[in-house]
This record gives structure tokens, C-alpha cells and sequence, in this order.
């Protein structure tokens, strides 16, 4: 993090101005980093806060050229930007992101008293209460529901991706891949409400599929847990498909091609061409969507109608109505280690299969 | 139209395909919850029949397209309900009576609504501004620094993409309580920002990475100041990638629910969090009004940033597009980087 050492290939400084002039950095970021998280102390609103953080880019600046004056190492770089640019972004992450996460652990290790508060100290009693079964439970049809979702989107945007690159006019490929994000620019609330009017009993599709007789009566799927299922995979498709496109792009279906010409069957090459030369494209999405679906809260809330949760919704409770923080943190660190863990699996599994198959 | 009724035919055709895929789905999942019935069999008996027979009658790229038509409906059609919906006249949110502006009066006379929105917009306002300042800086200053300067800086900025929202919330509710922040607007832009910033920087630092730094040197060659460099040669060539950054955070801001759920505090609504609490009472039509102004809004602003980068791509040659995929925008051929070097000068 050293400003001195920045430069690229910049004219080496002494070793010991080079060692003032990363203490300097180091200090000047602490110096930051201090200000920063006393903005609550000091009262600020949103637009004094606003103000500050943007002085500070400047101020880091000019910090940063003094330094490099004071320690003397010259002109740097011609065509560098100077690293002193980066700090007030590390600065920032370390008060608003490390910081905050430090509390978190040190909150699921704390005693709770109540309404908030808690004892500092080392207490794994709040790790055992998060594994109760009770919360086990809820984290198993998390987990079933968000694979499930995976699945369903792997299905549903797939064939799609596929189509577009493969298939669709050239000239119309642009507008196509607009399309699926436009519903991902639409407010995600709107787009998740939206499925209270179309799955209402009340609606015409439910009188539609009752006189095709797919359903014996009014639908009622509303507020259960196939809605929310229903609300994961619209909600997070686009987050696939983008991805998979990027990765579809690259392929060159001249291979595909050739092993159809020499005998193999469409699905055979598909599945040992295609299939394998997307996977790190289909790697990302599914990983893209897997992860936030693990933590939803607002889709099974809205759709769920509070009659299922996932463990999104217990951790939310936790933390705005029971005020039980230092529970809420243990389970969303027992969460985030598990998904830690799968993550890692399926990377170790999907990358070994790759390796195996010489991909 | 022959063509027309066709394509109509390949959609059709992609229903029951689909259709019979869900019958077949269905008949397993009953099967294994031991529920069998004589229409459960049937539906199987249809569903096998549709699946195999389908695609020898058609060609995989009809049925693949019919398939692509069912999959946009799909996504359209229940933005377009709210739409629709909007302009009811009745009560009930999900019956249609008649047309009627009365719910756009309603809404735009709500004052819990409209005050939601202004604070939206400001937050989103501050955050978009912010993230892209810091996420630009941040992406000049790391482009082209040695890879142990870069490694731990990129480690930081994916985590704050990967790690689940709802985890990054409740930790800076945590922070905020402890470190004597009140509630409010300037404690949900600063949440916004963490993840903003990370976006802003991705975007910029892919499109600066495939420009190369040639220019920037030949600029400091010939005399000119780090800031005019970056004033004259850097800022124009990144503009659309900062654009983009600007209104990817801004949008992520704007439509926030779970940072600005735990980060709000009371008397703080932001559009979200009012549509939230309203849908506590149920669906309300004032609400799908709303919605729908705000989906106006965006698209406005959507389409306008479109032909901004379309204009900026087509006098500089280098496309930057509006679909963010997590990956670089395509190097420009080196050919058309000569020439939108020769149109500059």
C-alpha cells in the first residue's frame, strides 16, 4: 500500500525514503479511515457527509504528492495515475465494509443483554442456539429452494442464451439482450410484487387454467412456497443468461460443426463440445444467482406472505424486531461459512470435471 | 401471412413442449409423494407424447425460437400487468374494470409516497455521485500497478460484490448503532456506496485495461500535466464506461430494499421501503400507479443513457454496452483503434 513504491517502474527511491513514505501512506489511510467513521459522531447529514467524502479525494492528492516531495522520489510514472487515487476507495472499504464485518464476529462471540446490547467477551452459546433445529430446518429448505431455483433457471435460461447466439438475427442480437435486462433494470420490488396480482385467485390466469382444467379450483399458489420459487427464478434469470451469453459468445461453432460432420450426434456435441466450453460462462451464473438467493429475504416476504420463511427472514427478525443482535450474527456467520463451504465444493468439483475431461 | 402464422405454430408448439415437460415433472414429484391419479397419468401419457413427438416434427432452431418468445413473455409479462393495472379503475388489484387516471392522482397525492421518492432520489443522487468519483479513482490508480499492489486491492472488491447483501447490511447496522450514527438518509448512501463503488470501479477499469496506455503517454511526452492528461485524453475516452457505472449505481441505490431496510431507521421511507410497508396491508392500486411512474422514469433515463453510449460509440469506435456482464468490454480491432485515433487528431 506503500505511495512511494506506486510508480510502475518509477525511479527507485532509497530504501528508507521508500520505507517514511509507505508509514506516511499507511498513516495518512488510518488518518482516513478515523474520520470516516466518526462522520456518525460528528452529526452528518446527508449532504455534509457528501461533502466530505468528496474533499477527501483531493486532500488524498495532495497528501500523497507531499509525501512523494518529502521522501524524494522524484517524478513518477509519466503515464501513471497516481496510487494515492485509490486510497480514499480503501479507506472507505476499510470503515464501511471491513470494519462493519469486524463488528459482526465480534458480536456473535458477545453475550447479548438484550434490545441491541451486549457483553463483549468469547461466547460460542449463540452458535449453539443458531444450530438448534429449529433454525437448522429453515436453513435446509433455504437451501433446497435455492438450488432448486439454480436448477430451474440453469433450464429455463440456458435454451435461451443458446437460441440468441446461435440462432437469432445478428443484427437483432443487441436488441434481444436488451430485452432480458430491462426487466433486471426494473425496480426488483415492482417485479416481485407484480406476482401478487398474477398468481391472485382473483386474476384471469387462474380463471383461465381452472376452465382448461389444469387446476380443480382457484389458484392457490400464492403464499406458498412454490411462489417464492417462482418470484427466485424471475427475479434472478437475467443475472444468468448475461454471463452465459458472454460465454456462448466466445465459442467457435465451427467445432460443433466438424463433430456433426464426422458422425456425432447434435446431442453428443453438445454435451462433450458445447456444454464443456461454456461451463466456466455457466459456472459464474449459477454461482451469480445461487449466492444471493441463499440470503433472500424481501422475495419470500412479499410472495411468502410471512407463512414461509427462509433463513433470510429469520436472520431480518432477528435483527430488526427482536433485537437480537449478537444471535442474528452467529447465524448469518454459520450461513456464510456454509455457503462458503458449498461454493468451494462445487468450484473443486466443476473445475476437477473440467480437468478430467481435458476441457 | 403464412410466415407469421408459422412462427405462431413454432410458439404453440414450444408451449406444449414445455407443457409436457411440467406434466412429466409433475407426474415424478407425485409419484415420489405418492400421489397418483387417473389425470396425473393422462397428463403423463400427453406430456411424453408432446416431448418426443415435438421436436422430430421441428426443427431445433423454430422450436429453440418459439421457446426464446415463451421465455420474453415471460419476463414481460407481469411488468406489464402493473402497468396495466395501473390505469384500473376498480379497487381490487387484480380485476380489471375500466380505465381511470384516479390512482395516478391518488399517488401523486400521497405524501408518504412522493416524500419516499424524493429521498430515494437523493440518495441515489449522492451515491451514483460518490461511487463513481471514488470507483473511477480508484480504477486510474490500479489499471497499472504491479500485480502485489493489485492482488490484495481486488480481493477487497470482489468481496464487497460476493458476499450476500443481508449480510452486509446487518453488519453496518451493527456499525452504525456502535459508532453513533443516526439512522437515516446519510446512513443508507453510505451502505449504498460500498457495493456502488466496487461497480464503478469494475466497469471503468475493464473499458481503461483494452485502451492501453499509449495515449496517456504520448500526452505526458508532449507536456502535458497529469490533470490535463486526464482531462483531455482519459476522461473523453472512459465516458461511456463512467456513465454506465454512474447509472448501474445509481439504479442499484434507487432500488435497494435490504440495505435501506436495516440502515433506515424510523420516519425514513425510501420508495422501496414504502411499497414494503404498504404491501403489509395488501396490493393497493395507488401503489401499482406509482410503480409505474417510476417505471417511466427509469426507462426515460435508460433509453437516453442508450443513445448517449450508442453516439459515443459510434464517433470513438470502442463499444461499451449497458448489459453489464462481469467481463471486459471486447478490445476494440486494432484497426478501428487507429482510426479513432487518426479522427482525433
Amino acid at each position: 500500500m506503500a505511495i512511494a513504491s506506486a510508480g510502475r517502474e518509477g525511479p527507485v527511491a532509497a530504501p528508507r525514503g521508500r520505507l517514511v513514505g509507505a508509514v506516511a501512506g499507511v498513516a495518512l489511510l488510518v488518518a482516513a479511515v478515523g474520520v470516516y467513521t466518526q462522520m456518525g459522531t460528528l452529526g452528518l447529514s446527508l449532504a455534509p457527509a457528501l461533502v466530505l467524502l468528496l474533499i477527501s479525494v483531493p486532500v488524498f492528492l495532495l497528501a500523497g504528492a507531499g509525501i512523494r516531495r518529502l521522501v524524494g522520489t522524484g517524478e513518477v510514472d509519466h503515464a501513471g495515475y497516481p496510487f494515492a487515487l485509490a486510497l480514499p476507495s480503501l479507506a472507505y472499504y476499510c470503515a464501511f465494509f471491513l470494519i462493519p464485518l469486524g463488528f459482526l464476529i465480534l458480536f456473535a462471540v458477545a453475550t447479548p443483554l438484550g434490545f441491541g446490547g451486549v457483553q463483549y467477551g468469547f461466547d460460542l452459546s449463540n452458535f449453539r442456539s443458531g444450530l438448534d433445529s429449529l433454525y437448522v430446518e429453515v436453513f435446509l429448505r433455504t437451501l433446497r429452494t435455492a438450488a432448486v431455483g439454480t436448477l430451474l433457471i440453469v433450464l429455463v435460461g440456458y435454451p435461451l442464451a443458446y437460441w440468441i447466439v446461435r440462432y437469432a438475427p445478428e443484427n437483432r442480437r443487441g436488441l434481444l439482450l436488451a430485452l432480458i435486462v430491462i426487466p433486471f433494470w426494473t425496480s426488483f420490488l415492482i417485479r416481485t410484487y407484480s406476482y401478487l396480482i398474477v398468481l391472485s385467485p382473483e386474476f384471469f390466469v387462474s380463471d383461465w387454467l381452472e376452465a382448461l382444467r389444469l387446476t380443480d379450483g382457484p389458484l392457490e399458489v400464492l403464499y406458498t412456497t412454490g411462489a417464492i420459487q417462482l418470484g427466485l427464478v424471475y427475479n434472478y434469470l437475467p443475472l444468468f443468461v448475461l454471463p452465459l451469453y458472454a460465454a456462448l459468445g466466445r465459442m467457435d461453432w465451427g467445432l460443433v460443426d466438424a463433430a456433426t460432420d464426422l458422425g456425432a450426434s447434435q446431442w453428443a456435441a453438445f454435451r462433450q463440445i458445447t456444454l464443456r466450453l461454456t461451463a466456466p460462462g455457466l459456472i459464474t451464473g449459477t454461482l451469480l444467482v445461487f449466492i444471493p438467493m441463499m440470503g433472500e429475504y424481501v422475495i419470500p416476504l412479499v410472495l411468502g406472505g410471512g407463512r414461509v420463511d427462509l433463513i433470510g427472514n429469520v436472520i431480518q427478525r432477528l435483527f430488526l424486531e427482536a433485537q437480537d443482535y449478537a444471535l442474528g450474527s452467529a447465524l448469518a456467520l454459520l450461513v456464510m461459512g456454509a455457503l462458503s463451504f458449498f461454493v468451494v465444493l462445487y468450484l473443486y468439483l466443476s473445475v476437477r470435471t473440467e480437468q478430467e475431461y481435458g476441457a | 401471412m403464412p410466415e407469421a402464422l408459422r412462427r405462431a405454430g413454432y410458439v404453440l408448439a414450444a408451449t406444449a413442449f414445455v407443457a409436457g415437460l411440467i406434466a412429466i415433472a409433475t407426474f415424478v414429484v407425485g409419484l415420489a409423494g405418492g400421489e397418483v391419479s387417473v389425470r396425473s397419468a393422462v397428463a403423463l401419457g400427453l406430456g411424453v407424447a408432446a416431448v418426443v413427438l415435438i421436436p422430430r416434427a421441428i426443427a431445433l432452431p423454430s422450436l429453440l425460437g418459439g421457446y426464446a418468445v415463451l421465455v420474453y413473455l415471460f419476463l414481460f409479462f407481469p411488468i406489464v400487468i402493473v402497468v396495466v393495472y395501473a390505469f384500473n379503475s376498480g379497487n381490487n388489484t387484480a380485476v380489471f374494470e375500466g380505465l381511470s387516471l384516479r390512482w395516478f392522482s391518488r399517488a401523486l397525492g400521497d405524501e408518504t409516497i412522493t416524500s419516499a421518492i424524493g429521498r430515494s432520489l437523493q440518495i441515489a443522487l449522492a451515491s451514483a455521485l460518490i461511487a463513481t468519483v471514488f470507483g473511477t479513482a480508484a480504477a486510474l490508480a490500479l489499471s497499472r500497478v504491479s500485480r502485489r499492489i493489485r492482488a490484495p486491492f481486488d480481493t477487497l472488491v470482489f468481496l464487497t460484490l460476493v458476499v450476500p447483501e443481508l449480510v452486509i447490511a446487518i453488519s453496518a447496522l451493527i456499525f452504525f448503532v456502535n459508532a453513533g450514527f443516526d439512522l437515516g438518509l446519510a446512513t443508507m448512501f453510505v451502505g449504498h456506496t460500498v457495493f456502488n463503488a466496487s461497480l464503478v470501479l469494475l466497469v471503468v477499469r475493464a473499458r481503461f485495461a483494452s485502451m492501453g496506455s499509449t495515449l496517456e503517454e504520448a500526452s505526458r511526452d508532449l507536456g502535458a500535466s497529469a490533470l490535463g492528461t486526464f482531462r483531455q485524453v482519459t476522461l473523453p475516452r472512459l465516458a461511456p464506461a463512467i456513465v454506465a457505472g454512474a447509472l448501474l449505481s445509481f439504479t442499484f441505490s434507487f432500488d435497494d430494499v435490504v440495505i435501506s431496510n436495516f440502515t433506515a431507521g424510523a420516519g425514513n421511507d425510501t420508495w422501496p421501503l414504502r411499497i414494503l410497508a404498504g404491501l403489509r396491508f395488501g396490493l393497493a392500486p395507488d401503489l401499482n400507479a406509482a410503480a409505474t411512474m417510476m417505471l417511466a422514469i427509469t426507462l426515460l433515463g435508460l433509453g437516453g443513457a442508450a443513445l448517449v453510449l450508442r453516439r459515443a460509440a459510434r464517433t470513438q469506435g470502442e463499444p461499451v454496452g449497458l448489459a453489464f456482464t462481469g467481463e471486459a468490454a471486447p478490445a476494440p480491432a486494432p484497426a478501428e483503434e487507429r482510426l479513432s485515433v487518426g479522427a482525433r487528431g
